[in-house]
């Protein structure tokens, strides 16, 4: 009891009452800018959650996250644009229903659909994290590590054809995160006599850096492509008949997205796609799907926002992020002195279920800005890019300087900024990076802390048989291109 | 640039690197008997795998055909433009201050990537930077660097 009216005391407090919602909205033009998205939004607010305090920072994080993901509907209604990866299933019957002259009503079932899909899914976050957790509290360094190591090739196996790439890019942000003093030791590692160095790389200009940064580099060096006409936006509520009448579809929308957001790297783009497909298989107006069905747009939307909370799973109860998104967050949470992990439920209660509360007034915030925001949206997608990506270069300066007022932290923004570039450029992924920044001090302290418990033994890991579970399935995660590549061999190769 | 050449330049270049550091986490002198207690260990083995699949990456484009191209056509003139200006921008932050790197750096890099309104451009520069020295002045409470160069803002 005293832990419910603690969250509840953390969630009335103004601060966090004004970052969510200011989240949400700022989240919502964010996603609504094509190519923008999530990951932009929540690392270049990464250097504010320094100064709100803890309810304000989670909460403003929350808010741009399920913000963001819900605006990518919007260009893709208006401009048929995804303004947003994930919203690319909303694209094929948005447009076309707002081509028909029925725009309001496609963002208003947009609008609705998000906002139900997310809290379905933050119901489930609830009831399942706990649990999930329940198992993660047997664990110890040797278990922890395999955790890390298993987290850590989830995302890389997840880069299918970029395998080789993606293990490197894992290594890298492994390697960066054993920058400065060794936690055991206190030794100082790979400082090159700098004294900056000696104190680590910090996560707020390393992230800033890889995705704000290298996202503009990015932009302006893409071939622009020319979109038609912006067409006057506004909102129309569907009605709640029309949502009791398609209620199967909201809810099995939302449930698939949440069943995919807790797989690790499998993100909110393959759940709204699945999604779509599972309506256009099962819907009665099946042959209306891709010509402004509102079926398809639900099922989109539905489970695009249930990600956002089925990513959660995994990351609040295992400390385990499953998308760069969930990854960042980690990062954020970690910085306001948050671990997420099994013990997180033991001994910060009261911020679990204020993380819970805020996710589920994020979607009720969502629907009220993305009603009282639709007649604006056309106007929002009119602001010319050039002068985005200006305001943004000068919002990355701004936001990672006033962290520690710390030059060096620009130059780390700098750095990152131009090898995210040139990594993306041939095709490297840029999610294990952060995955292995993040879980790196945690992999590497278990790891010696394991070996002290087993005397240097590191076959003597497999005697634990939480960690023999999970090495075997980090070696046949790893496997499993090889399998699909021989099955694919076998299957066809007579041909 | 083919993927296979890049590939092949980018591995190179990994591996490069990842040797140097190696040889630099042994150069050190820094070892302990114990593994557990080595502080170097932990990211020799970091090493050893990046050196591994940057040889990898390596073998598989001197040595499998991927013809494809990397990342379809990239305008290489605004990227350097924009490189340009953000290095400037972000070096130059502390010793300028904020105001004077907005001011400069919004309409110089809208109107080098193509924006041509000189009267919006301004408004929204003036906008955009009142609205940020207010938001972190008197809503988060942070006083944004005035420059070491000139006595403004602040």
């Amino acid at each position: 009891m005293d832990t419910f009216v603690a969250a509840i005391h953390m969630l009335v407090m103004p601060a966090a009452i004004i970052a969510l919602i200011g989240g949400t909205f700022v989240g919502i033009i964010v996603g609504a800018l094509p190519g923008l998205g999530s990951v932009l939004a929540i690392s270049m607010a990464l250097p504010l959650t320094f100064v709100l305090g803890q309810e304000a920072s989670i909460a403003l994080l929350l808010g741009l996250y399920c913000g963001s993901v819900y605006g990518g509907s919007i260009s893709a209604i208006l401009i048929n644009t995804p303004g947003t990866p994930q919203a690319a299933a909303t694209v094929m019957d948005g447009y076309p229903m707002a081509r028909a002259g029925r725009v309001d009503l496609a963002l208003g079932w947009a609008t609705t659909a998000s906002a139900i899909g997310g809290l379905i899914a933050t119901v489930i976050l609830a009831v399942a994290s706990p649990l999930l957790a329940q198992v993660g509290l047997r664990f110890g360094p040797v278990e922890y590590f395999a955790l890390g190591l298993f987290a850590l090739t989830c995302i890389v196996s997840v880069s299918r054809e970029h395998m080789v790439k993606g293990l490197i890019a894992g290594l890298l942000g492994l390697f960066v995160a054993v920058i400065g003093q060794d936690p055991i030791t206190g030794h100082q590692r790979f400082h090159f006599g700098s004294f900056e160095l000696s104190a680590g790389i910090g996560i707020v200009p390393f992230l800033v850096g890889l995705f704000a940064l290298s996202e503009v580099l990015w932009r302006v060096s893409e071939k622009a492509s020319a979109s038609g006409g912006i067409m006057r936006s506004g909102f129309a509520f569907p009605g709640f008949r029309e949502i009791r009448a398609r209620a199967v579809v909201i809810v099995k929308s939302s449930l698939i997205g949440t069943w995919v957001g807790t797989l690790p790297g499998v993100g909110a783009t393959a759940a709204s796609m699945v999604s779509y497909a599972e309506a256009k298989r099962s819907s009665p107006n099946r042959d209306n799907f891709g010509k402004g069905e509102p079926d398809g747009l639900i099922a989109a939307e539905a489970a695009n926002n249930g990600v956002t909370s089925g990513a959660m799973v995994p990351t609040l109860s295992l400390g385990i992020p499953g998308d760069p998104i969930t990854a960042i967050m980690l990062g954020a949470l970690v910085l306001q002195g948050i671990t997420p992990g099994p013990r997180l439920f033991v001994d910060s209660g009261d911020v679990v279920l204020f993380i819970f509360m805020a996710l589920f007034m994020a979607n009720f915030v969502l629907f009220a800005c993305g009603a009282l925001m639709a007649p604006a949206f056309s106007r929002i997608l009119r602001v010319p890019e050039p002068v985005l990506l200006a305001c943004i270069l000068v919002l990355v300066a701004v936001g990672t300087f006033s962290v520690n007022s710390n030059p060096f932290d620009l130059v780390i923004v700098l750095i990152s900024g131009i090898a995210g570039f040139l990594l993306r450029y041939n095709g490297f992924p840029l999610a294990p990076i952060v995955i292995g920044f993040v879980l790196g001090p945690m992999i590497e302290q278990s790891l010696r802390q394991g070996l002290i418990l087993t005397r240097g033994d590191l076959l003597a890991f497999v005697n634990y048989p939480i960690a023999l579970a999970l090495f075997i399935l980090t070696v046949l995660l790893l496997l499993t291109p090889l399998f699909r590549r021989l099955l694919m061999r076998t299957r066809f190769g007579g041909l | 640039m083919k993927v296979r050449l890049l590939d092949i330049l980018y591995g190179t270049v990994i591996f490069g690197v990842a040797a140097f550091l190696y040889w630099y986490a042994v150069d050190t002198g820094i070892s302990a008997r114990r593994v557990a207690s080595d502080p170097m260990w932990y990211p020799k083995v970091i090493l050893v795998l990046l050196g591994l699949c940057s040889a990898i990456l390596v073998v598989r484009g001197l040595f499998i055909r991927i013809n494809t191209s990397a990342s379809g056509r990239l305008e290489w003139r605004p990227m350097a433009v924009t490189l340009l200006v953000s290095g400037g921008a972000l070096l130059l932050y502390e010793r300028f201050g904020f105001l004077l790197v907005s001011l400069l750096v919004i309409p110089l890099l809208s109107w080098l990537l193509g924006f041509r309104r000189p009267i919006v451009l301004a408004l929204i520069t003036a906008g955009f930077t009142v609205v940020v020295w207010v938001g972190f002045r008197f809503g988060l409470g942070i006083r944004l660097p005035a420059g070491t160069l000139f006595a403004l803002g602040g």
